[in-house]
């Protein structure tokens, strides 16, 4: 999680297949996966599930293939940003030194000097048949979202943004997972996130995930004759793809237990509301071996809650408003001890490890605000505002005798972006896309306040993306 | 009799000190903050603070260690020293009603000295300076990639 670039790029594969999803991503709802769906018999023509779906021989199994590419061209003005430096201490009481963050600018002129070029190129599969259990689905997606790059010494690099803890081919298996009536098991989307990250191209302040997960989804629709769906969900998701350490204020023991996440949705043909929560576990290893610390492990907790509305606006203002339509995203989290479930840059750790083995847990929130409106059947345009806040303090340690020092520095940031994309013939779309990102950092040591830094910058991208 | 040993170490201990790393280091916000802590080798450090308040922190483990500590504060002069060497020189001299610059412009450095690792935080009213050894310099940086 920490360090990694934030992926650019098509998002339909990721948001496809989570409970209730089909609503919001204007893909086939997992009609086959439902753990209560009405089953298809198993010699059913496979158009029962979709138009694409075709017989895989005798196996009784129903596949479907797919990929897309999307090609773009960014450019990031920023000069320079906010840069977070940890450092211990030296303490005279102990050996694990008292942790200090610092802030300060740190240019980027360098990296940011040329226009970015980039790639995301997706390729999936999907099998699935009916058995006496509810239906069996196999899903594969493979991913390889990367940069062109000049590094100092000249020439081209490519630079993938969807490395998995340094592990390229991590990066490259998006999902892999298996689904038999509600279970599934494999790489597959968190439970945590919402359906998106907003309307926009490129991510909002908002947690998207895929990580290795056993999980159970159980599924309900036509509640009550009408066609509204409710779906929960409890998942064992793999703790490494949320961890925000740096190894000097926080730094995680190799082993601890799967995060522990939930989730339950409402959907209708007009609405769409998401809550979660996840438990996060906190094995500290930063200071742990100095001192015996009873307090090197904790758990971290997030929560989050969603909706989405989409309206048809003749319905509203009347015949005026012409065959137009649009749809508005809110999401919220919050965070204490699990930075990760915010989906923001890597500005702060999940917590702090004090000298003396104490865990202090990091707070903070994100939100995201989206509209998105469809002038036409193949013209739309998205506006998304994202904002995020984070809190990291250290306990007070003494420096000398009767000389406490502790920190407490905040990051505060907000980004608005706005977008146009229009679709020039079936499956294949173009689309501009800009942003502009506000960041504050504010601290305060020992009880005296140090001085705020701010940064602003904008960033522009144009792509291409075919869907096959 | 006591006497004449410890004048005698003392000025075994200048004499040598001669040849330890010599290193000055300035502060002048409201609020400074300076820890020493070089490791085993022979330092001979200068600390010079000017502010609302001012703390050292000092601790040298060489064979020959000497510091000083000139301190200028409004409000409150702290020094903590500790020296574990062969020959030790020690020099706090703490003056009252000064005042340091407030709105010091974020910044962060770093560098090896002759002395050690060196990092220097200023910020607003405060400056936290360290000074430490090889392999007791833990160090992280993170934020936004570009």
């Amino acid at each position: 999680m920490r360090g990694a670039k934030l992926l650019f790029g098509a998002i339909t594969a990721l948001c496809a297949l989570t409970p209730l999803a089909g609503y919001a991503a204007d893909v086939p709802a997992k009609t086959a996966a439902s753990a209560s769906a009405a089953a298809p018999e198993p010699t059913a023509d496979c158009g029962v599930y979709g138009s694409k779906f075709f017989k895989l021989g005798d196996s009784g199994f129903c596949g479907k293939a797919g990929y897309d590419v999307m090609v773009f061209g960014a450019k990031d003005f920023a000069q320079s940003d906010i840069g977070l430096i940890s450092q211990r201490l030296p303490s005279f009481e102990y050996a694990a030194g008292i942790p200090m963050l610092y802030y300060a600018d740190r240019s980027f002129a360098q990296q940011t000097y040329y226009p970015r070029l980039g790639v995301d190129a997706q390729a999936n599969f999907m099998a699935v048949r009916q058995t006496d259990f509810g239906a069996l689905v196999g899903f594969v997606n493979i991913r390889a979202a990367g940069e062109f790059e000049t590094p100092q010494y000249g020439g081209l690099a490519y630079e993938p943004s969807n490395a998995v803890n340094g592990s390229i081919l991590q990066g490259l298996v998006d999902q892999a997972w298996v689904r038999l009536g509600g279970l599934e098991v494999g790489v597959q989307p968190s439970m945590f996130g919402f359906a998106r990250w907003g309307y926009s191209i490129m991510p909002g302040y908002s947690s998207l995930v895929n990580t290795p997960a056993v999980s159970y989804t159980y599924r309900v629709d036509n509640v009550a004759g009408s066609n509204n769906s409710v779906s929960a969900s409890f998942a064992l998701e793999d703790p490494s793809r949320r961890e925000m350490d740096d190894g000097v204020l926080a730094s995680y023991a190799p082993t601890r237990a799967p995060d522990i996440v939930a989730q339950a949705r409402f959907g209708s043909p007009t609405v769409l509301v998401h809550v979660g929560g996840a438990l996060h576990q906190i094995r500290d290893e930063a200071a742990a071996d100095c001192c015996g610390s009873p307090e090197n492990s904790m758990w971290g907790e997030a929560a989050t809650i969603g909706g989405e509305y989409r309206v048809k606006w003749s319905d509203v203002f009347g015949p005026a408003a012409g065959d137009t339509y649009g749809r508005f995203l809110l999401q919220g989290a919050v965070a204490r001890g699990a930075i990760g479930y915010l989906g923001i840059p890597f500005f702060a750790t999940d917590y702090v490890a004090d000298a003396d083995g104490d865990l202090r847990a990091t707070t903070g929130y994100s939100a995201v605000a989206s509209y998105e409106h469809l002038w036409t059947t193949t013209l739309k345009s998205s506006l998304t505002y994202s904002l995020f806040g984070t809190s990291e303090t250290s306990g007070a340690e003494l420096l000398a005798p009767d000389e406490p020092m502790w920190f407490d520095v905040k990051i505060r940031g907000s980004l608005l972006q706005g977008g146009i994309e229009d679709m020039v013939q079936p499956g294949l779309t173009i689309g501009v896309e800009g942003g502009y990102t506000w960041t504050t950092a504010t601290g305060n040591y020992a009880g005296a306040s140090s001085a705020p830094l701010s940064v602003g910058f904008a960033n522009l991208a144009a792509y291409v993306r075919k869907v096959f | 009799m006591l006497r004449i040993p410890a004048v005698l170490g003392l000025l075994v201990g200048a004499s040598c000190a001669a040849s330890a790393q010599e290193l000055t280091l300035t502060q002048r916000a409201d609020h400074n903050y300076a820890l020493i802590a070089p490791g085993s080798v022979s330092t001979d450090v200068t600390i010079k603070q000017t502010g609302q308040t001012n703390a050292t922190m000092s601790v040298q483990t060489g064979p020959i260690n000497e510091i000083d500590v000139d301190q200028r504060a409004k409000s409150a002069n702290t020094a903590y020293v500790n020296q574990l060497g062969a020959a030790n020189v020690a020099t706090i001299t703490q003056q009252y009603d000064f005042g340091g610059v407030p709105g010091m412009t974020p910044g962060y450095s770093s560098q090896q000295t002759n002395v050690g690792f060196l990092s220097e935080f200023n910020s607003g009213g405060v400056s936290i300076l360290a000074l430490t050894g090889p392999g007791s310099t833990l160090i992280g940086n993170f934020g936004r990639t570009h």
